[in-house]
């Protein structure tokens, strides 16, 4: 029974990390940025769900206007900032994305970030549904439903819309693309932007499991950074099943030894990785 | 001349290193001009300058007219586009999709649409759902010489487009050239393969330490073709 909740946790941890990475994958593989900032959107995503609670709107509100807003300020980012280091040594991108992180940290620190918070559950996604023997929260239904939805949704659009062409096309070689007529500018506003919504979906959704406070962010951008490796930088199918490797390793590394041994489970693993298939699973990741 | 291509003392550098040292030449519309000489002589930093892919460059590129400026997507915009050297098809993309993403209406007469691709490259068109990183080297190549041509650009420039292909492979990009040529697509060929060079070309330019130091007509090297090729041997 225990190993059954693990893994339904795991597949819920690995739904929240998927719809995540894929906008980190999104902005490396098209704009070449390791983005350190990725995670602050999951913060502010959190938070808004918080502030949307404490202003007495209903989840639902927070779950339209979080994206929406965080996306905007993504495009807005991606403008101003990361367009001026566009194709500078990645360091720059490290450093810049690292700072940035940093302070959207802070402004959230000091707009009612500093304790941890625990977004309710809306009561239509409360309570309890059995499956045969096994009893599962229906809000942890809810949570894989959606991230899984959102995740083919993008997948689709991608594979179908002459939007996803482009970025596809941009994801394997932004060079080419521009000598074919692609403005990697305008496209990476959009997919900064997209990236950003994604991950506030999933701090507001995530929020009432893994609470919300300024730096909420961090631990679910350690664990993308490890999908992505894992996956291959700028693999979005390697992604997919990176973070559903990662969500199962870690929730039952935790269950069964503890949350640390888990995590140094998963390093071991990156690092056998970075050694020996530098490009992930699929073996279609780049090595810059 | 309205339409043409013009260099005018083209400088490129690469961070402090200068490259280019003011190439000057032209490229009519419908015309094949043949960039040669011995590698690391400036003819792919030549075509990387045209489409904005240097870090800096002095002088000037006309086009149609008008300068040709600004980031590379721009330039693709305004009626140039490359074929480089190293194929570089989008490999998680398939056939269909590579040349799809490329697909611009033409600015005058008739479209070069999929269909045509298809008819020069009949390849590829068995492998429309294949993913282009599973091609052999041949079909890339001819993979992104079709791409190209689906821009409907009013200049194409390819970049040792035959290096390494087997006989068939250089015949089918050689068909490719004319086909081009006949829609009015001027041309810049760097080319390694002289046979193919003089097979299609119009005019011949040989640099040397970034700069063009002898330009034949087409004739002057049908009359003489040893005069090139020595010019291209190194001693």
């Amino acid at each position: 029974m225990l190993a059954a909740s693990l893994a339904l946790n795991g597949l819920v941890m690995g739904s929240v990390l998927l719809l995540f990475s894929l906008g980190l994958t999104l902005i490396y593989g098209v704009g070449r940025i390791v983005n350190f900032a990725h995670g602050a959107f999951f913060s502010l995503g959190a938070m808004a769900g918080i502030w949307a609670a404490n202003s007495g709107l209903p989840f639902w509100a927070a779950l339209i206007v979080a994206p929406l807003g965080v996306g905007l300020l993504g495009v807005l980012l991606d403008w101003a900032v990361f367009a001026r280091i566009r194709d500078r040594p990645m360091v720059d991108s490290l450093l810049l994305t690292f700072g940035l992180a940093l302070f959207i940290t802070g402004v959230l620190y000091e707009f009612g970030g500093r304790n941890v918070q625990i977004l309710a559950i809306p009561p239509s996604l409360q309570g309890i549904v059995s499956l045969g023997a096994i009893k599962l929260p229906v809000y942890r239904v809810f949570l894989s439903a959606l991230a899984i939805l959102l995740t083919v949704a993008l997948l689709l659009f991608l594979k179908n819309s002459d939007w996803g062409l482009r970025v596809r096309a941009a994801n394997d070689d932004p060079e080419m693309g521009a000598c074919l007529g692609i403005d990697r500018e305008n496209l990476m506003h959009s997919v900064v932007g997209v990236s950003a919504a994604l991950a506030a979906i999933s701090g507001v959704v995530g929020a009432p499991i893994f609470t919300a406070y300024a730096s909420v962010g961090d631990k679910i951008l350690i664990l993308a950074f490890m999908t992505v490796i894992l996956g291959g930088l700028g693999s979005l199918r390697g992604a997919i099943v990176a973070a559903y490797v990662v969500g199962l390793i870690t929730v039952f590394g935790e269950g069964y030894f503890g949350g640390q041994l888990a995590l140094m489970l998963l390093f071991v693993l990156v690092m056998a990785m970075l050694i020996n298939w530098p490009r992930g699973f699929f073996g279609e990741g780049r090595t810059e | 001349m309205t339409g043409a291509l013009i260099y005018d003392n083209l400088c490129a550098f690469y961070g402090a290193s200068q490259i280019l040292h003011g190439v000057s030449f032209q490229v009519d519309k419908g015309s094949v001009a043949c960039l040669l000489g011995l590698n690391g002589m400036g003819k792919t930093t030549t075509l990387r300058a045209t489409m904005g892919l240097v870090d800096r460059t002095d002088g000037k590129i006309i086009l149609n007219g008008q300068e040709l400026r600004g980031p590379t997507h721009r330039r693709s915009k305004m009626g140039v586009t490359l074929v480089p050297e190293d194929r570089k098809v989008f490999a998680g993309l398939t056939v269909e999709e590579n040349l799809r993403v490329a697909q611009r209406k033409a600015a005058q007469g008739d479209d070069f649409k999929m269909n045509d691709a298809i008819e020069i490259f009949p390849r590829l068109g068995e492998r429309l759902g294949q993913k282009a990183g599973t091609l052999s080297g041949g079909e890339q190549q001819m993979l992104v010489v079709a791409r190209a041509m689906l821009a409907n650009p009013h200049y194409m420039m390819l970049d040792e487009p035959t290096e390494g292909l087997a006989p068939s492979y250089v015949d089918a990009i050689r068909d490719s050239i004319d086909a081009a040529r006949k829609r009015g697509i001027g041309i810049i060929l760097v080319e390694q393969s002289l046979p193919l060079a003089l097979a299609v070309g119009d005019r011949f330019y040989v640099m040397e330490n970034g700069q063009i130091i002898k330009f034949f007509e087409r004739k002057e090297v049908v009359a003489d073709p040893n005069r090139l090729a020595n010019m291209l041997t190194v001693e």
